[in-house]
């Protein structure tokens, strides 16, 4: 019985292991369709984002490095806390971009609660049938010259293709730039109407409004940036190499690090799982739990490697001579024999 | 446990694992306010193109170009990259687009041209507004001539396309209306300026003029055959007035005037006359005289400047004379200054000055200061230099590491930075390292210090670390240093460790791994086996164990099927002993004989190898008694 225990144990422990390094590397090399993950090869995918800039997912706003950094949030399904918007707040204050790409009502609470002249108008898309890449839902947007002198993100940079945006409204008494504007034979419809064709001429019952309308916008904010985009998929695989998009992309992520924020995310995805590890990684190296869960980890696989390596227990008793057969026993057995000889008789 | 139990239960954990994973990230979903956007794939959009969206731009377009916004139709037809048409209409979309740019072209000429030929005939300076006037012509004819090519030929061949023109017709009428509206503002000046008036006439029987100095001026002025006298002729000298002769008898009149100092190799002398109504004396604008101008033998003498670090700022004065020593005054002298460029004017007394800085860049060494006088002519030009010295201090840079530092941890870096002896702080420090660049600051003390990430997928046992500093103070020359750093990845021993632990574990358990227990293990637990037999205690078999075991089994397993007993896998010998004297007396004593020797020769310390024998006889009764 204590052999048949020992090795459902080993089993168990065995698996474990296995199980835990199968999904670790499941979660960092499996290719999935989940959208915005960094595994995702396919258009809606940031796998082109994530291979070409230094990249890392977090599940945390909070004490991130602003120099030299750029936190990506891009169409966040959970709205922010006042804790939240805070840190995004002070990530920017400190010299940070923030690059906010959604039409979500999460979008709006960030860009509330940080007090920006920015607002989302994600329930209409806009349509253009005349500056796209393809056809009217996905317009090229020209970029505002006069703003390249403010932001030097937007040098030379003409066009930026992007998928079904929403425009944006700046308020009035803000200190928000208009950096990208649909074209002015661009058409407002309600989301729901807008993947119909319009008409470029003459009236459409689905059409809200003409153009030109503002889709993306910017704002400085202490010695730091908060750059809104009014399209959710503009990082994604779809929209690489179109138009300007790279340029702009590169301008704002070359020689950076770049956070991308999970913690808004549906849980539980690769990229949320990546930020997890990462977070774990992180708190696991600082000082001095690096070096307890060091000595731990070291304890812990000289505890087990001899379970497995061995299969059990140590023994005793080991034979003093090679030429005879060599006879192991143990004292818990050789008293249960002797129980057994006095019982029977024997 | 059996091979494929084990195989199943372990399978079942991992995928335990997993259905947590899975199912505690449905749970988290279910609290999610709303779904990811509806978006769909850009590649199930099929790719369309819309002419009447093509005939919208080119209204736009032409309706700025009428609008006279000349700025925005660049800025419209520099996007026309991102206009979706068709391949089929591009190249004639490219023919119309070109054709608008050079209308853009032409006619903010024209306009500008006209416009200013105006402006010269307020200031009676006809010469000119007949040349501008006629450029502008020029222009607006071109204009005309291009919008004629593409209302003509472009048009019907981008409706020929598919493209419409009705959409751009407004847009095209505006276009229209300004290119006819600047032939008419065209025709009006020229008729103005060419409308016959008085003729007067201007000579000099010189040729070269110096700079400053007098010319002999005659002027001639009649209408229509009359001499007209009286009249005050004013002269320009490259559109500046400088001086006036008075029309005498015979319309003639002789002066000698001093023109202002001119820096340049060029003087054009030009002269009118004003309106005299009483007269019937309309403005009336001469010939041109065209003079050399002479400013030879000038010279400039430059003070030398003290010796000044780099980005300290110094002044360097100087003074411009002709070779006699007279001040040239208001003439533009050049400094040049390493890449630095800036020009001084001179002061009545002919004196200039600079205030100069040493660049950030600047090499140690000597740096000149030169002065030009009139790059731009022929005559007279001098120039001269001063010098300065320019030094640099070299900083002292250290760089300690840590003698070894673990994979996926971070290792510490510092340093200390001086220049002359004394600390540099708040200089920039730069650490360049394979797991990417950080950057600090000195501080007061002129130390710095880094601790750098040093990434876990690190396998290499060195890597260099490199140190770029610059210092605030620009007269600090930028210093670096390196080092190289010890690295141990601890996952190189744990993760070998924990594989070969793990696949040790495997095959042991599933029964791959090289036997080193005893050989009759395999079917041991059908009769039976002792509780002390382990895979653990497993060693090499030998003649004899294998010869008492090899009986112990035969005896079991005859009592077994000859009796019916069932021996149960954790029934011990004692038990099996109970069970076959119950069932067979006679048989029981043979068969206890080879249990007990069995059980001397696991447990014993010492074991007689006779007595292996004896058990084999003990066998041999035992199938005797059993045999029926």
């Amino acid at each position: 019985m204590v052999a048949r225990r020992s090795v459902v144990l080993r089993s168990v422990i065995g698996s474990a292991i296995l199980g835990v390094l199968l999904f670790i590397a499941l979660v960092n090399l499996a290719p999935d369709a989940t959208p915005y993950s960094p595994n995702n090869y396919g258009w809606n995918g940031v796998r082109n984002l994530t291979s070409h800039y230094r990249v890392q997912f977090i599940n945390s706003l909070g004490g991130l490095k602003s120099q030299k950094a750029v936190l990506l949030i891009i169409q966040p399904v959970y709205s922010f806390s006042q804790n939240d918007a805070q840190d995004v707040y002070k990530f920017a204050l400190d010299g940070g971009t923030v690059v906010l790409a959604g039409d979500s009502a999460a979008s709006n609470s960030l860009l509330q609660a940080m007090s920006t002249g920015i607002a989302i108008r994600g329930q209409y898309g806009i349509l253009d049938a005349t500056y796209n890449w393809k056809g009217q839902t996905l317009p090229v947007t020209l970029v505002n010259q006069s703003a390249v002198t403010e932001f030097s993100f937007l040098a030379g940079l003409k066009g930026i293709a992007m998928d079904q945006p929403s425009p944006l409204i700046i308020a009035a008494d803000s200190h928000a730039y208009p950096v990208a504007l649909s074209s002015s034979l661009s058409f407002e419809t309600a989301r729901s109407s807008s993947l119909a064709v319009v008409a470029v001429i003459g009236s459409s019952p689905s059409v809200v409004a003409r153009g030109p309308f503002v889709v993306a916008a910017a704002e400085s904010i202490g010695s730091g940036t908060v750059i809104v985009l009014g399209d959710s998929q503009f990082f994604t695989n779809s929209l690489w190499n179109i138009a300007d998009n790279n340029a702009l992309m590169a301008n704002l992520f070359s020689k950076v690090q770049v956070y991308v924020d999970t913690s808004h995310w549906q849980a539980n995805t690769i990229a949320s799982l990546k930020a997890g590890f990462a977070t774990l990684y992180s708190q696991a190296s600082a000082f001095p739990l690096r070096y307890l869960l060091t000595l731990a980890f070291v304890g812990v696989a000289v505890i087990i490697l001899p379970v497995f390596a061995f299969g059990g227990p140590a023994t005793s008793g080991v034979g003093e001579e090679n030429k005879r057969p060599r006879t192991t026993y143990t004292a818990a057995i050789l008293e249960r024999v002797r129980k057994d000889r006095r019982k029977y008789g024997t | 446990m059996k091979r494929t139990n084990q195989i199943v239960a372990e399978s079942a954990i991992i995928g335990f694992l997993f259905v947590l994973t899975v199912v505690g990230g449905s749970f988290e979903g279910l609290s999610r306010p709303a779904e990811w956007a509806v978006v769909s794939n850009p590649d199930s959009v099929a790719a369309s193109h819309d002419s009447n969206a093509l005939s919208l731009y080119y209204n736009n377009t032409l309706s700025l170009l009428g609008e006279g916004k000349f700025a925005n139709v660049s800025q419209l037809l520099s996007s026309f990259p991102f206009v979706n048409v068709s391949p089929s209409v591009n190249q004639t979309a490219l023919t119309a687009n070109s054709e608008i740019a050079a209308m853009n072209v032409s006619i903010s000429k024209a306009i500008l041209n006209l416009t200013t030929a105006g402006q010269q005939i307020l200031a009676h300076e006809l010469v000119n507004a007949s040349a501008l006037a006629k450029t502008g012509c020029i222009q607006a004819g071109a204009a005309s001539s291009i919008f004629t090519e593409f209302v003509n030929s472009t048009s019907p061949a981008l409706a020929s396309l598919g493209v419409p023109a009705q959409p751009y017709a407004v847009g095209k009428e505006l276009a229209r209306t300004e290119i006819s509206s600047l032939g008419s503002e065209c025709q009006s000046l020229l008729a103005l300026l060419s409308r016959p008036n008085a003729n007067l006439t201007i000579s000099s029987s010189q040729s070269a003029i110096a700079t400053g100095g007098p010319v002999s001026l005659g002027a001639s002025l009649s209408k229509q055959g009359a001499s007209l006298s009286g009249q005050s002729v004013l002269f320009y000298l490259n559109g500046s007035y400088f001086g006036k002769v008075v029309t005498g008898a015979g319309g003639r009149a002789q002066g000698n005037l001093s023109i202002p100092f001119a820096y340049k190799p060029l003087g054009v002398i030009t002269a009118t006359v004003s309106t005299n109504d009483s007269i019937g004396l309309q403005e009336a604008a001469s010939n041109s005289l065209d003079f050399a101008i002479l400013f030879t033998g000038t010279k400039i003498v430059l003070g030398d400047p003290s010796v000044f670090l780099p980005t300290f700022g110094f002044t360097v004065r100087g003074s411009l004379t002709t070779a006699s020593g007279t001040p040239l005054p208001g003439a533009s002298v050049k400094i040049a200054f390493f890449n630095e460029t800036s020009y001084a004017n001179t002061s009545p007394a002919g004196a200039f000055a600079a205030n100069l800085t040493v660049p950030v860049n600047a090499p140690d060494g000597v740096a000149y200061v030169n002065a030009t006088f009139a790059p731009q002519g022929v005559y007279g030009p001098s120039k001269n230099f001063a010098s300065i010295e320019v030094a640099h201090l070299p900083l002292k840079v250290t760089l300690d590491v840590p003698k070894l530092s673990l994979a996926g941890f971070t290792t510490n870096v510092s340093g200390k930075l001086t220049a002359n002896g004394t600390a540099v702080p708040g200089a920039t420090v730069r650490v360049a390292s394979p797991w990417g660049e950080f950057q600090t600051q000195s501080d007061s003390a002129g130390r710095y210090f880094l601790a750098l990430p040093v990434s876990i997928s690190e396998f290499a046992p060195t890597q260099n670390l490199r140190v770029s500093v610059t210092p605030p103070q620009a007269y600090i020359v930028p210093g670096q240093a390196t080092a190289g750093v010890s690295l141990l990845n601890p996952l190189i021993i744990i993760l070998p460790a924990l594989g070969a632990g793990v696949t040790a574990y495997e095959l042991e358990s599933l029964g791959l791994m090289p036997k080193l227990g005893r050989s009759a293990k395999k079917s041991d637990f059908e009769t039976g086996r002792p509780p002390l037999a382990s895979p653990g205690n497993s060693l090499a078999p030998t003649a004899n164990s294998s010869g008492i075991t090899l009986v112990y089994f035969q005896a079991v397993a005859l009592a077994s099927r000859r009796l019916g007993i069932n021996f149960g896998e954790s029934a011990t010998m004692r038990e099996m002993i109970g069970e076959v004297r119950k069932r067979d007396g006679p048989g029981a004593a043979p068969f206890s004989r080879i249990m007990l020797t069995t059980e001397d020769f696991l447990y014993s310390k010492e074991f007689d190898q006779a007595r292996v024998k004896l058990a084999e006889e003990n066998l041999t009764k035992l199938k005797e008694f059993w045999s029926g």
